[in-house]
């Protein structure tokens, strides 16, 4: 009896390593395993946080965009408005009433596309640096028509004013047409210069 | 006893022999990389590129799984209204990675290669895109250009003077890659 148990035992030994031996042979190495698996965006060095959505960022982007629209749109604006008053001036010692009224209206839609343009945000974060391209001359350029669009009504006030005192015009109120040129070219430029990019 | 004798040596074995065969895997690590779009207008032609993807590949014994991604953000034109305004329309916020997924062959001897590309959500497949692949030492240095339509990405096309870009977009992708030398993609440390 003890014999036939002893058998049993061995058999079953028997099969158990040659389970283990198949298993063994036909189970890959770790090492290949790990090899030939899937590669994903955690192996090549990406956090979590690189992968979900940034709604800062996105908040930002939505009310830069807001923002850069009505800076365009006023600005536009602003643009016809300036050549209206420019080809309206007339005769320089006898501009017509509706000058004035197309000069303060180019005055306020010029100081409206300012407001919104200098308000649109600037993602420093993940975009820093100072602009470049054609929004880098577009805003360089706000250097010639900004002093421009202040002296431009202020010389025109001086001028007028002289113009109702029947006195000729003298420096530097007679350079109000010229200002205005200058402040026209350049905002045409400014405008320009960001239509050829989007 | 004998037979318990005659396992431990067959295990041994098999486990040597599997051991060996997994050493002869490789791996590949981005060391460069240059991935450049090209959009059109009628007047006007932007390039746009990243230079800062990170990359991976295993091999087994017959093919080899690579795996690319940067960030959409990394992408500069020479104009950062310009870019701001890509972020926008490829849902860059929600979605900041661009990725590329390429099986080949462990021989690289192709000249078409298939892979996919998930960009704003989506994920597409390409086929039977040429590829220059070659093996200088232990480097490869692969080389593909391709098109890609942004209307197959949802991407809502921007505009230029009212008239929106082309639809197809260039894409040239410059990389080399190293084999099995883990050090070097590792970041570098900063300097005190």
């Amino acid at each position: 009896m003890e014999n036939r148990i002893f058998q049993v035992k061995t058999q079953i030994l028997k099969i158990t390593i040659t389970t283990l031996l198949v298993m063994n042979m036909h189970t890959p190495a770790l090492a290949a395993d790990h090899q030939t698996k899937r590669i994903d965006l955690f192996d090549l060095g990406y956090k979590k946080s690189d992968l979900i959505p940034d709604k800062e960022f996105q908040r930002n982007l939505n009310q830069r965009r807001f923002y850069l629209e009505e800076h365009q749109n006023w600005g536009l604006v602003a643009l016809g408005l300036m050549a209206f008053a420019f080809t309206n001036a007339g005769n320089e010692k006898n501009p017509p009433i509706e000058h004035l009224i197309i000069g303060t209206a180019t005055t306020v839609a010029y100081g409206a596309s300012a407001y919104y343009g200098i308000k649109a945000p600037v993602w420093r974060k993940k975009n820093s640096g100072p602009a470049t391209g054609g929004s880098s001359l577009h805003r360089n350029l706000a250097w010639i028509h900004l002093p421009g669009m202040i002296l431009t009504p202020v010389l025109g006030y001086m001028a007028k004013k002289k113009r109702n005192k029947n006195e000729d015009l003298t420096s530097p109120e007679k350079y109000h047409q010229d200002v205005a040129a200058v402040t026209i070219a350049a905002f045409a430029i400014s405008v320009l210069s960001v239509s050829f990019e989007f | 006893m004998k037979y318990l004798q005659i396992f431990s040596v067959l295990f041994c074995l098999t486990t040597v022999t599997k051991t060996h065969c997994a050493d002869k895997s490789q791996t590949w690590l981005l060391e460069k990389s240059e991935i450049e779009y090209t959009v059109e207008f009628p007047l006007k032609t932007v390039k746009g590129n990243s230079k800062v993807a990170k990359g991976k590949g295993v091999c087994d014994e017959k093919t080899c799984h690579f795996l690319v991604a940067t960030q959409v953000v990394s992408f500069k034109s020479g104009d950062r209204n310009r870019d701001m305004h890509m972020l926008e329309v490829t849902k860059a916020t929600e979605y900041p990675l661009v990725t590329f997924e390429i099986d080949v062959g462990k021989t690289f001897n192709q000249k078409n290669i298939g892979f996919e590309i998930e960009f704003a959500s989506v994920k597409k497949s390409f086929s039977n895109v040429p590829v220059t692949i070659k093996i200088v030492g232990n480097q490869l240095k692969v080389n593909l250009e391709f098109d890609l339509l942004l209307s197959k990405f949802n991407v809502t096309r921007p505009t230029l003077l009212g008239i929106p870009v082309n639809d197809k977009v260039k894409m040239k992708i410059r990389s080399v890659w190293s084999t099995n030398n883990v050090a070097e993609n590792r970041p570098a440390k900063k300097k005190k």
